[in-house]
């Protein structure tokens, strides 16, 4: 949890006058903000709407949208539309498993990918498609795509040295 | 008139319904069934399983019976064809995510699935869909449960009685598909989300998702017998049906018994798990005789024939008043009957008294000069449902008195009433409360009289109410002119907006009640606290009617009853003053005695003073654990050592018991026929569910044969005639016989065979004639912290436990809760005492000194300790302060002064 993170929840419970009816939109913001929904900022919330934690857990697992987990500085994106996977996403898929050991839903435990596959990204034209951290690459194969992740992982290590 | 009824059409016949009924409602009110997955009519409905369906002509789509309103003269159908397939392809669906492993589920026979897929499925039918079967296992695991979900059939009754009946908020539905399930959520366990293991929850899942531990393996539901019946805990009175096994002759299961007026859907972890204590190994099952220092097995007429001599003969050798009798707020009304009339009748003494002294001997003094009825103004369901406003001080209500500590929640969530919290701690109902007063232990009527001030001042007060039904007033008023409002908040430490406001909210109420219990009784100043609740009361008129009123909460199952037939020194059944000579006559009369004695008796911290000065040679201890209960029980001990006599009649041999020269083993709720009367008056049947073992025998049997021994020679077939006699000689029970109380209790006064009981009392006049204000002025604890014992030591109850823990404690599933006393102490004051959560501590007070594990915590007030008196390792009353209320000999458990030291 950041330092910002409680004057921020505040922001936003002020601009929704900490009605337990803006449950969802509240939520929105904050994983806007975090990228996930951290649990700290869940129980200040629950607090603060007088909304039981239970009740929190039910909305947001109920949406694929929140997530609980903190995802990965790099989030790949699989396109499992039609177009997508007649032409080869599932292989993508399977790809992506095999290099990082992750299923859709999870991050790597560097905390470097997280890998999610969605219904339709909407650019049919260029299937198979991956989103990597929200540019669009098209017409993937598994070998293009494993090159893909190899660069950035180099690029990302280098990085770190710096 | 009632509301007018309309007529509608169902299978062909015409029923005449109430307009604002759904259709599940009027139909099932005449006794056809809609059978239905998701409904219980405690809950709103929601129409989720969709198995309620039926036909509605010149309706296009089968409608949920549950949530449809009636209509004037609609034609349905419950069994047509269509609603019959439609019912089939649900039960099949649910069938197919469904394990099919009924022959080793322990719901077989009570499930409602099992019960609608035999009445709906054929089997070529069964397996006709494919789905998917939940990949979640088993979620919970706990002391008193478990919930699996592959069982779980999404009906979402656990979380709507969680979220509608319990206001506990631990479960949500969560997750989507076939993998929704109710969870507390974010991997926690139910305790972790806050669980108090009431269970109710559990009770209402129609299949085997959430199961109690008690039952697995125990028997069929068609095996087992049901007895309804009243829970012995506390004096909330809720009424159960235990589920008994008649071949290992053990209680399976308890679940509040259906539609009943107390308690309704709700029970607690003690009522509904908290009975291992009835087939516990450690229960007595034959007479002890002490010899040698030893207990040895005795046979009944040994022991009566001891007992008999040795009471005889200190009876000769001193009078009658060198013996006492502790009666007990355990057993049942005909039981404490016959104890005191072995007292009064076959010894000839008043020295008989019983617990209540120690919790509401100050209400039944103050509520009695007040209003002329020492009880509970007005009923359970009244008060929560009627109140705009509740006053809650010094009633820790959802652990004391949960079932009524969830009713009032239920009231708060519902919007339709207000609480103002007054406890030096921060208890629950104080999170549901719109102000807390947190005022300091002892302070109360500084805090009551500040509040009149206001209330008064702001001319709030109920002037009409003042002039025609009391007293006094004029007094009062004089009085509260000469404080100032700034000295009482400084006494009672609390912010003076705060306590404006809480009185304006109490004063500007329509309706206002006020609850009670023994953050107010407790004290030195017990009955000044009480005169000043009655004061606060009347002044805004808040008095006889539904939804105002001073409401004490009880605390045993009986300790209303035992007070009601005669326990106290100072009265016969029902109040009647043995100081009184007419009294006297009529009881002689009745007993056929001409010896009773019209000197008040001794009360219970006398009894065991008189003891220590060897004033009182032999004492009689039905039910009673004095040895743990009383204050300073270094006192009571060295009492109890010196006793030349002592007999017990109890469940287990009780640190009390310890001591006695006789023990004899009683019969537990479980075991015997009787009435308890609960803490709104209501007089309410205790049935046998199973044999006994041993030799042991009702405790009003025992009672009956020392009656016999000493000349009185009534034979009572059953408790029943006891009850006839009790009504005989009761005005307040005189219509109360165990036939109209079969099925619903009744309130006292029932005065005749017909009078319907009494829900509300000084309705029209007070008891007394006119309400009688007195003007009170604040005095100081017995003992205020110092420079040697810096600290307030308050202490009270958990949820968990009763009392001096002898049945508690035997309950696996509570026991390994809560195994230990953790004592409440202030997060600075432990900073300073460098005292850390979880930290052995040693706390001391003039008295006594014991050890126990601190639980460091913002809830209480910095300076104050909280400790619970359930724990024989680490005794609260070792410390407490035997210092007595004057008038109502209550002693000051609320507040003494100690020290705190890390061990």
């Amino acid at each position: 949890m950041t330092s910002t993170e409680p004057h921020r929840l505040w922001d936003i419970l002020k601009r929704y006058d900490s009605n337990p009816d803006a449950l969802i939109q509240i939520l929105n913001e904050i994983q806007k903000d975090e990228g996930y929904l951290p649990h700290i900022t869940l129980k200040l919330l629950s607090s603060e709407l007088d909304v039981p934690l239970s009740k929190i857990y039910g909305v947001l697992t109920f949406y694929e949208h929140f997530k609980l987990v903190k995802p990965g500085k790099i989030i790949i994106t699989i396109c499992m539309g039609t177009a997508c996977f007649v032409k080869g996403s599932p292989a993508l898929n399977t790809t992506v498993k095999n290099m990082l050991g992750i299923e859709s839903g999870e991050t790597t435990s560097d905390q470097l990918f997280t890998f999610e596959r969605v219904a339709c990204l909407g650019c049919c034209a260029l299937a198979p498609v991956v989103q990597i951290n929200g540019e669009i690459h098209g017409q993937m194969t598994p070998n293009k795509l494993q090159k893909l992740l190899t660069k950035i992982r180099k690029e990302e290590e280098k990085g770190e040295e710096k | 008139m009632l509301e007018e009824e309309i007529t509608i059409t169902v299978d062909g016949k015409e029923l005449k319904c109430l307009p604002t009924d759904t259709y599940y409602e009027a139909i099932s009110k005449h006794n056809i069934e809609i059978p239905t997955l998701c409904h219980n009519p405690e809950l709103k409905p929601t129409g989720a399983c969709r198995i309620c369906v039926i036909e509605i002509e010149n309706s296009r789509t089968l409608m949920p019976a549950c949530s449809t309103p009636i209509k004037a003269n609609s034609v349905v159908y419950t069994q047509s064809e269509r609603v019959r397939e439609a019912r089939r392809i649900l039960v099949e669906l649910l069938l197919t995510s469904h394990p099919l492993n009924c022959v080793i589920c322990d719901k077989a026979g009570s499930c409602e699935l099992q019960k609608l897929a035999y009445e709906y499925v054929p089997e070529e039918r069964l397996g006709r869909y494919i789905g998917t079967k939940p990949k979640t296992d088993l979620q919970e695991k706990n002391e008193f449960f478990e919930l699996n979900y592959s069982a779980c059939i999404r009906c979402g009754l656990c979380v709507r009685v969680a979220d509608e009946i319990q206001v506990c908020g631990v479960l949500s539905m969560t997750h989507r598909g076939f993998e929704t399930f109710p969870s507390p959520g974010f991997g926690r366990t139910f305790e972790e989300a806050g669980c108090v293991a009431c269970g109710n929850c559990v009770s209402v899942c129609p299949v085997g998702a959430l199961v109690s531990n008690s039952v697995k393996g125990a028997g069929r539901a068609y095996e087992l017998e049901k007895t309804t019946t009243t829970c012995v805990y506390c004096g909330v009175g809720c009424q159960l049906d235990l589920f008994t096994n008649p071949i290992s002759k053990k209680i399976v299961k308890v679940d509040s018994t259906e539609g009943n007026v107390v308690n309704g859907l709700a029970l607690c972890v003690k009522g509904r798990y908290g009975w291992d204590f009835v087939n516990h190994p450690e229960r007595i099952n034959h007479p002890l005789m002490k010899k040698n220092g030893e207990f040895v097995q005795v046979t009944w007429d040994e022991a009566f024939d001891f007992i008999e001599q040795k009471l005889k003969q200190i009876k000769e050798e001193m009078g009658p008043d060198s013996l006492a009798f502790l009666t007990s707020a355990k057993c049942t009304n005909e039981e404490n009957y016959l104890m005191q009339k072995l007292a009064r009748a076959a010894i000839g003494t008043n020295n008989i008294d019983h617990c209540a002294r120690l919790c509401h001997a100050s209400t039944v003094t103050g509520l009695a000069r007040a209003f002329g009825s020492g009880a509970m103004t007005n009923s359970i369901n009244d008060l929560t449902k009627n109140a705009e406003v509740i006053l809650i001080i010094g009633s820790n209500t959802t652990e004391a008195h949960p079932v009524i500590g969830v009713k009032i929640k239920q009231a708060v969530q519902e919007g339709k009433t207000k609480l103002i919290v007054a406890d030096p701690r921060i208890i629950e109902l104080a999170d549901y409360s719109e102000i807390h007063l947190q005022q300091r232990p002892g302070s109360d009527v500084a805090l009551i009289n500040a509040m009149m001030k206001v209330i008064i001042e702001e001319g709030l007060f109920d002037e009409k109410f003042i002039q025609e039904r009391t007293e006094g007033y004029n007094e009062l008023k004089e009085k509260l002119e000469k404080v100032s409002l700034e000295v009482l908040c400084k006494i009672a430490n609390i912010n003076q907006m705060d306590l404006r406001q809480a009185a304006i909210l109490f004063g500007k109420a329509k309706t206002a009640a006020i609850v009670y219990s023994m953050g107010i009784t407790q004290h030195t100043t017990g009955t000044d606290n009480v005169l000043s609740l009655a004061n606060l009361a009347m002044i805004t008129g808040n008095v006889g009617r539904p939804g105002t009123g001073v409401n004490p909460l009880r605390g045993q199952n009986n300790v209303q009853g035992a007070c009601d037939v005669g326990g106290l020194p100072d009265v016969y059944p029902g109040y009647q003053k043995v100081s009184d000579k007419e009294n006297k006559i009529k009881f002689q009369k009745a007993w056929g005695v001409s010896n009773l004695s019209d000197k008040p008796g001794l009360t219970v911290v006398e009894i065991m003073n008189e003891v220590y000065e060897g004033n009182i040679r032999g004492v009689y201890i039905m039910g009673e654990n004095p040895a743990l209960s009383n204050p300073n029980i270094n006192h009571v001990r060295s009492a109890l050592e010196k006793l030349e006599f002592l007999v017990v009649q109890d469940l287990f041999i009780t640190e009390t018991a310890k001591y006695a020269d006789v023990i004899l083993p009683g019969k537990s709720f479980a075991e015997k026929e009787g009435t308890y009367t609960n803490t709104e008056r209501r007089i309410q049947r205790v049935r046998k569910a199973i044999d006994s073992e041993g030799e042991r025998i009702a405790d009003w049997k025992i009672l009956q044969e020392m009656l016999n021994r000493f000349g009185i020679e009534n034979r009572y077939d059953s408790p029943e005639q006891i009850m006839d006699e009790i009504a005989d000689v009761t005005p307040i029970y005189s219509g109360i016989s165990f036939d109209r109380i079969d099925k619903v209790g009744l309130q006292w006064p029932c005065k005749g065979k017909n009078h319907p009981g009494t829900k509300i009392l000084h309705e029209k006049t007070f008891s007394r004639g006119k309400g009688k204000f007195h003007a009170i002025s604040y005095i100081e604890p017995a003992e205020l912290p110092d420079k040697d014992y810096p600290i307030i030591l308050t202490t009270g109850r958990i949820l968990y436990h009763f009392h001096t823990g002898e049945m508690t404690r035997r309950v696996k599933g509570i026991h390994k809760r809560r195994p230990i006393e953790r004592s409440e102490i202030n997060t600075k004051d432990a900073e300073r005492l460098n005292i850390k959560n979880g930290d052995k501590i040693t706390i001391e007070s003039r008295r006594g000194k014991i050890e126990t594990i601190a639980k460091v915590t913002d809830r209480i007030q910095e300076g104050v300790v909280f400790m619970s008196f359930h724990y024989k390792e680490s005794a609260a009353n070792l410390l407490t302060n035997d210092a007595l209320d004057p008038l109502a000999k209550i002693p000051e458990f609320k507040v003494c002064a100690i020290k705190v030291g890390k061990v």
